[in-house]
């Protein structure tokens, strides 16, 4: 049997509370990725992020091109995994490199918000790799936490 | 929740780099941990400055104590606001959970209550139930779950009681392998959706790592005192029953047998013993193999003939024998079907004894 993958968000802040104190336990994760198109973070900085979550949960902060190497050869059946992307390009270049998941969640914009169109929220370049993901059979949606409700992305 | 166990996992991270100090200050500013063990004891002005940052700790809206870390390093700020960011978020997830294993404890006391018939507690039950806000009067089946191996069931609990109150789910661990939920239930749930809602519920339970095991629903009840049948009739099938893992079972399917399970089987003994059926040739194996087949399919000879291999008339063939040996009408009547399959049980019942080694 392959890994859980629970849930898969795109974040540029990667780890932080959202995810530590809602998304983990609500899903019941014992391990989360995150993942950039290439490391940015220093070896320190990544020690103190993962200081936010309990001991109980794994992290590992990956490039996107160690996504799938990790799939494959560190996780098994018993991981029940959240990744977060940090952008729209590192997981373009993931599911180049043969990640896929069908629903990838996106955070409500911190400002007053109405969505009516994909082109509202993206800019045209980030637009044209959502476009071209969404081809690909993978639907975006909005949502914070769990309790919030989640509005879909069109795919035209 | 314990602050300064969560403060020592900070302290060896910090100590990794030598650039950086952190300690956890009292409302005074007096040094109470720190990663840098002289300055435990000395006092902070707690005005932030170029070398120094202070982030006020929270806990329930009240003040308990400063973070302070120290470092000439120009990162200072953003190593800083991680940190503190991380040990809030640290400090909220440690609250969460001591709430909910707060109320994990409350589930188990409540079970523990439920399930002691003979000294039901009634009084303290109303208590735990007015305390937990339970709807009293709300239906409720048992479901009873159960593992080959031993588990831990830390992780699962604390995600079951995140995402269900204890009204909709009251749920604890009974030992080491299982786990039974009290789940409510809508009255207005027809036999077929009930289905369909527990096939959802299966994958659900799937997804927070609840598999490989055995899954069994017991019967509704909407009173209390109550709920321990329905924990005991799904024991019932799980213990009676050839069962698959990750397949729901019903209750409900099996009624039948949990009734007849009740019946003195001697009496039923003592009456066709006098048959004389070993004289007659009577298999009984067979009558158990044509009892089985026939409950299955409610005693439709042709389904029951091509469960068995057999053509219906040999089938039918052999219906009339035993129905000449015993003097019931297996094919005509209600009684003789039923009578037939308290006779199959007698025999089932004898071969296993046998097969334990208990003389009959």
């Amino acid at each position: 049997m392959s890994i859980q993958i629970k849930l898969v968000r795109i974040d540029n802040r990667l780890l932080h509370s959202t995810i530590s104190l809602h998304w983990n336990r609500f899903v019941g994760a014992n391990n989360v990725l995150t993942v950039e198109a290439s490391r940015s973070v220093d070896p320190f900085i990544e020690k103190v992020m993962r200081l936010s979550l309990p001991k109980t949960t794994r992290l590992s902060m990956l490039t996107s091109g160690e996504l799938m190497p990790w799939i494959k050869n560190e996780s098994d059946e018993n991981d029940r995994v959240i990744v977060v992307f940090k952008d729209i390009f590192s997981l373009t270049l993931s599911v180049e490199d043969g990640f896929f998941y069908s629903e990838i969640q996106i955070p409500y914009p911190t400002r007053p918000f109405v969505f009516k169109h994909a082109s509202d929220y993206f800019d045209e370049y980030t637009l044209e790799m959502v476009r071209s993901l969404q081809a690909k059979g993978i639907a975006f949606y909005f949502q914070t936490s769990p309790m919030d409700s989640k509005i879909y992305i069109d795919s035209k | 929740m314990e602050l300064t166990k969560i403060f020592s996992e900070f302290v060896d991270v910090i100590q990794e780099n030598e650039h950086f100090d952190i300690g956890l200050l009292d409302l005074h500013g007096i040094v109470l941990e720190c990663s840098n063990e002289s300055e435990i004891g000395t006092q902070k002005n707690m005005s932030p400055s170029t070398t120094d940052f202070y982030h006020d700790i929270v806990i329930s809206n009240q003040k308990i104590g400063c973070f302070w870390v120290h470092s000439n390093d120009e990162n200072l700020k953003l190593v800083a606001h991680l940190l503190a960011d991380s040990l809030d978020t640290r400090i909220e997830a440690e609250l969460n959970d001591d709430e909910l294993r707060s109320n994990m404890t409350k589930d188990d006391q409540l079970i523990k209550y439920l399930l002691n018939e003979e000294n039901f507690q009634t009084e303290k039950i109303l208590r735990l139930v007015d305390e937990m806000q339970l709807d009293s009067v709300a239906k409720r089946v048992a479901i009873y779950i159960h593992w080959k191996e031993k588990m831990n069931f830390d992780d699962i609990l604390l995600s079951l009681k995140i995402q269900n109150s204890s009204d909709e789910l009251i749920v604890s661990a009974i030992d080491s392998k299982s786990l039974l939920f009290f789940q409510r239930v809508s009255s207005k749930l027809s036999d077929e959706l009930m289905r369909e809602y527990f096939q959802e519920y299966k994958l659900k339970l799937q997804q927070l790592g609840i598999r490989n095991c055995y899954i069994v629903v017991g019967s509704i009840q909407s009173k209390f005192k109550n709920y321990a049948d329905s924990y005991k009739h799904s024991q019932w099938v799980y213990q009676n029953k050839k069962l698959e893992k990750d397949t729901v079972y019903f209750f409900n399917d099996f009624v039948m047998g949990y009734f007849v399970s009740f019946l003195d089987l001697e009496a039923v003994a003592t009456v066709y013993d006098n048959y004389d059926w070993r004289d007659k040739q009577a298999d009984q194996d067979e009558i158990i193999e044509l009892a089985d087949a026939l409950i299955q399919v409610d005693f439709k000879l042709s389904q029951a003939a091509a469960k068995l291999f057999l053509h219906k008339n040999t089938l039918i063939y052999k219906l009339h024998k035993y129905e000449k040996i015993f003097h019931i009408d297996i094919r005509g009547s209600f009684q003789g079907k039923c009578t037939f399959c308290l006779i199959a049980k007698v025999f089932k019942e004898r071969k296993r004894n046998k097969q334990v080694g208990i003389e009959t």
